[in-house]
């Protein structure tokens, strides 16, 4: 019975709330990785000096403050035995602010447009902060939030084609001798940036809530940006946690940009895997050649872990009612990604299938089957089609969400433990 | 001296200021607006509000006087303060004035209700499939989308079986929330580009648990914590007044943190000023002196707790009675007709965002000041009490003399927006009534903007007009 195993959901769950409220960007997911693997090695995949490793190792190789790949090594080379790789992102949709026209000195309101699919109605009437990086002119890049921790939110006061951020009260700048609150203002008080270094940003706006427990009883978990930083902190911790080391190596592939094509240099179509392979296998005392790490591709098999959307009680018509997850049931796995044909095949093995299920089992944690319903507005997908380009297997298995995209997206605390449990699991085999 | 201080205050307000602003402005500004944001928070339904309004009011001497009884109706004297209450929901605060009650009152009213979900009188459904879901339908003039999605928590009261009352809170203090949760991106309802989506033609339905159970287990859960937590039984929801409402707590917005955000602004801002004037004033005033807080105008004012009721009558009565006065009816007349009384509701402010809806000419601005609005009303401005130029007169007067600037403005573009508000319910009466409002944007969103400035405006503009009494000519 699956609810004798809840053991550690609380435990997780508080975990999993401050991962959210503290990771409200790529970077700062990054940031948050770097500071609790405690026992990781950061590595610079660049450096292909004399490096060797050995079976348990545990390293992290970060691409450009945006994906970050942790790895377990195994007992068997990465060319012989492939590694076992659960991919997940770390980006989510949200509003992103227009630059063109944030050097104004008396601008008061924001022109934002959309990152990933989102909707503007739902950011209105919301309580909204600031986060992102700005690159400085002299080159260095820093992170800057305002009104996430403060005492202050900004707010949207209508949708429309175009979303439109009110940061201050002033009802126009025509009032003679009188500078308004801006953000740029407000951006150079406490960071000391110039409207220059503001040329080089890329800010969001994310709700000011922080993740919250839904629901009678609080079974659920309501917040922004679980998809898909429930799966990636699900992955991540799953690799964490292995105590002995595996058979074959263990990776948790966090990337960013899926929520925009996945096509960026911090993607999941950059070339930063294999580049990571390659490193591995030369410390593995192999040839790094472009062969051997085709082979080390095709003997990997892999997870896409990202979050498909659960049946809505409030909207079933969309749903096909049999074949649509449910919150509370476990992940979800779609052993067709309903994208097979088109780049070059995604449709999973029986036995990478099975060997899903079995992991589930094993650790008593529910998981369920669905056919995967998310064919996001402009098209999106999962990465599984970039893993399956590489010649890997792999099957798409994900924590479920309702609300997908929306500010306050809502999963099941027994889902993300599941998640967990079974991921990890899965890693040691 | 009162452009100066205008300015001055204009300055603060816009974040760099050209002439310094007084220090005690200010503050009194700060100090109102952090009463304000308390009242926000904990009067979140109409009874909870007049609660916390009971509590304030208490502290600066008021009593309750019982209206059902008549021997409470006795000898008052003035500088009396009294609190006058229907059915819990609605409230009059009442400073007895030196002049007898049968040459008229002042009175400034404003309601304590909100838009917001209301569960309906069997919310719980079968939880098909397992889903702990909660039905409700709008209280007021919502937009169904608006609620969608975001964190809400469940207030209200319920009455059991045995006639005891238990208030019920259900949210954020036992750690969790409840959602509505009604989108999925993938498949929007059909709609022009840039036109917000329909609402939804089914029931609004809150989600309240996972659904990996049987729905009997669901149930169980709903009744579990219902029965743990408040000791309320399944059928007592029957006999429940109970809303979700957003549950984030009234917060500060902007860069230069000069407006507040919240729920419920519709109306509790005038209702916490119309009260805070009452409260501040020291001296007792020449005419008797009253507060407001109704309920029920969100849904016409109708019921026993709305301005239809005779709440007037019923306190101006009781007044005449404590004063020893014997032909208590006639006086009632005659002290009404020779009152005057502010209607205060909210006003759309100029939306940065929409200013397509409102003319600009005739519609406040943030930031500026509380508005007088001679006529409300909707279409053509039917529908309205259209106050006389007297009353118009002596208001801007009065808030000339309290230094506090007066925007005008109608509510919304002839033939397109408009509104109405309680003032009618009290020129009925043969009240001598004008509605002044705070401006505000977004209105009955779960977020509604105003601004500190023109909250604190209010406030003194209320406490000069309760001392001014009414005009001596009119």
């Amino acid at each position: 019975m699956p609810w004798a195993v809840l053991g550690g959901v609380p435990a997780m769950t508080t975990e999993y709330r401050d991962w959210l409220d503290r990771g409200r960007t790529t970077s700062r997911v990054i940031d948050l990785i770097k500071k609790k693997s405690k026992r990781f090695r950061v590595v610079d995949v660049h450096d292909i000096t004399a490096q060797r490793v050995r079976p348990g190792d545990r390293l992290l190789f970060i691409n450009r403050d945006r994906t970050v790949i942790a790895v377990v090594v195994g007992k068997q080379p990465l060319v012989k035995a492939g590694a076992r790789l659960i991919g997940a992102h770390i980006d989510t949709p949200s509003p992103q602010i227009a630059l063109s026209r944030l050097r104004k000195k008396k601008q008061t309101t924001l022109r934002t447009y959309r990152y990933g699919g989102t909707r503007w109605h739902h950011y209105s009437h919301m309580p909204l902060a600031l986060v992102g990086r700005v690159a400085r002119a002299d080159g260095r890049e820093i992170d800057v939030e305002l009104g996430l921790n403060d005492d202050f939110a900004l707010y949207i006061a209508k949708t429309g084609p175009r979303l439109i951020v009110s940061v201050s009260s002033t009802p126009s700048a025509k009032w003679p001798g009188v500078s308004p609150r801006t953000l740029v203002a407000e951006l150079h008080k406490r960071y000391g940036l110039t409207p220059v270094d503001l040329e080089a940003a890329e800010l969001f706006l994310v709700p000011k809530h922080k993740a919250r427990e839904v629901g009678f009883g609080g079974e659920l978990i309501g917040a922004h940006g679980q998809d898909d930083r429930a799966n990636s902190y699900a992955a991540w911790r799953a690799v964490v946690d292995l105590t002995d080391t595996p058979r074959a190596t263990a990776m948790a592939w966090l990337v960013d940009r899926e929520e925009e094509g996945s096509s960026h240099a911090a993607g999941a179509q950059s070339r930063f895997l294999e580049m990571v392979y390659a490193w591995l296998i030369r410390a593995q005392n192999k040839p790094a050649t472009e062969a051997n790490v085709a082979r080390a591709f095709a003997r990997s098999v892999a997870l896409s872990a990202d979050t498909p959307a659960a049946m809505n009680p409030n909207w079933l018509q969309v749903h096909e009612e049999k074949n649509a997850p449910v919150l509370g049931n476990g992940p979800a796995l779609f052993p067709h990604t309903g994208r097979g044909g088109k780049k070059g095949g995604s449709q999973a093995h029986a036995e990478l299938i099975a060997s899903v299920v079995d992991s589930f089992k094993r650790t008593k944690a529910p998981l369920q089957f669905g056919e995967l319903g998310k064919v996001d507005e402009g098209g999106g997908g999962t990465i599984a089609k970039y893993l399956a380009e590489r010649g890997m297997d792999v099957v798409d298995v994900g924590v479920a969400v309702i609300s997908m995209h929306s500010p306050m997206e809502i999963s099941a605390k027994i889902d993300i433990w599941s998640a967990y449990l079974g991921f990890r699991e899965w890693f040691k085999q | 001296m009162m452009r100066a201080l205008a300015l001055a205050l204009f300055g603060t307000l816009l974040g760099g200021a050209t002439v310094a602003a007084t220090p005690t402005a200010n503050a009194q500004v700060g100090v109102r607006a952090r009463d304000y944001k308390t009242f926000l928070d904990q009067g979140s339904t109409a009874r909870r509000a007049i609660i916390v309004a009971n509590g304030w009011a208490k502290k600066a001497g008021f009593r309750i006087v019982d209206l059902d009884k008549r021997a409470s109706c006795r000898s008052f004297s003035p500088g009396d303060k009294l609190i006058f209450i229907w059915q819990r929901r609605t409230a009059m605060y009442v400073r007895v004035g030196k002049q007898s009650i049968a040459k008229g009152a002042t009175y400034v009213g404003a309601h304590v209700d909100a838009p917001a979900l209301r569960l309906t009188a069997a919310p719980f459904g079968k939880n098909k499939r397992g889903w702990a879901q909660l039905t409700s339908y709008r209280y007021g003039g919502i937009k169904q989308f608006h609620y969608h999605n975001r964190a809400l928590k469940l207030v209200g009261t319920v009455t059991r079986r045995d006639g005891s009352r238990v208030a019920i809170e259900l949210g954020p203090k036992q750690g969790f929330s409840f959602v509505v949760s009604p989108e999925v991106p993938w498949k929007p309802p059909e709609r022009k580009p840039g036109e917000p989506p329909k609402p939804l033609p089914a029931r609004i339905k809150l989600i309240g648990a996972t659904s990996g159970k049987t729905p009997a287990a669901s149930t169980k859960l709903i009744h579990d914590v219902l029965l743990k937590q408040f000791k309320v039984r399944p059928r007592d929801i029957a006999s429940a007044e109970i809303y979700a409402v957003p549950s984030m707590p009234a917060r500060d917005v902007g860069l230069s943190r000069k407006m507040i955000g919240s729920h419920g602004q519709d109306d509790r801002s005038l209702s916490f000023a119309a009260l805070r004037g009452l409260l501040e004033m020291k001296r007792t005033p020449n005419h008797t002196a009253a507060a407001l807080l109704v309920d029920r105008e969100e849904t016409g004012s109708r019921g026993r707790t709305g301005a239809k009721a005779p709440v007037f009558e019923h306190v101006v009565a009781c007044l005449a009675r404590g004063e020893g006065k014997k032909k208590v009816d006639a006086i009632v007349q005659r002290s009404l007709s020779r009152s005057i009384a502010l209607s205060t509701d909210v006003k759309s402010a100029i939306n940065p965002n929409w200013p397509e809806v409102q003319e600009h000419k005739n519609a406040p601005r943030m930031g500026k000041g509380p508005t007088l609005v001679k006529f409300t009303g909707h279409g053509g401005k039917r529908n309205a009490s259209d106050a006389n130029p007297g009353l118009s007169r002596w208001v801007r007067t009065i808030a000339a003399r309290a230094k506090v600037p007066l925007q005008r403005s109608e509510t919304g573009k002839v033939d397109q927006g408009g509104g109405g508000t309680i003032a009618k319910f009290m020129a009925r009466r043969g009240m001598n009534v004008i509605d002044v409002g705070v401006p505000l944007l977004s209105m009955h969103a779960p977020m509604e903007i105003v601004n500190k400035q023109d909250l604190s405006w209010c406030v003194d503009l209320f406490k000069a007009f309760y001392r001014a009494g009414p005009p001596k000519k009119r």
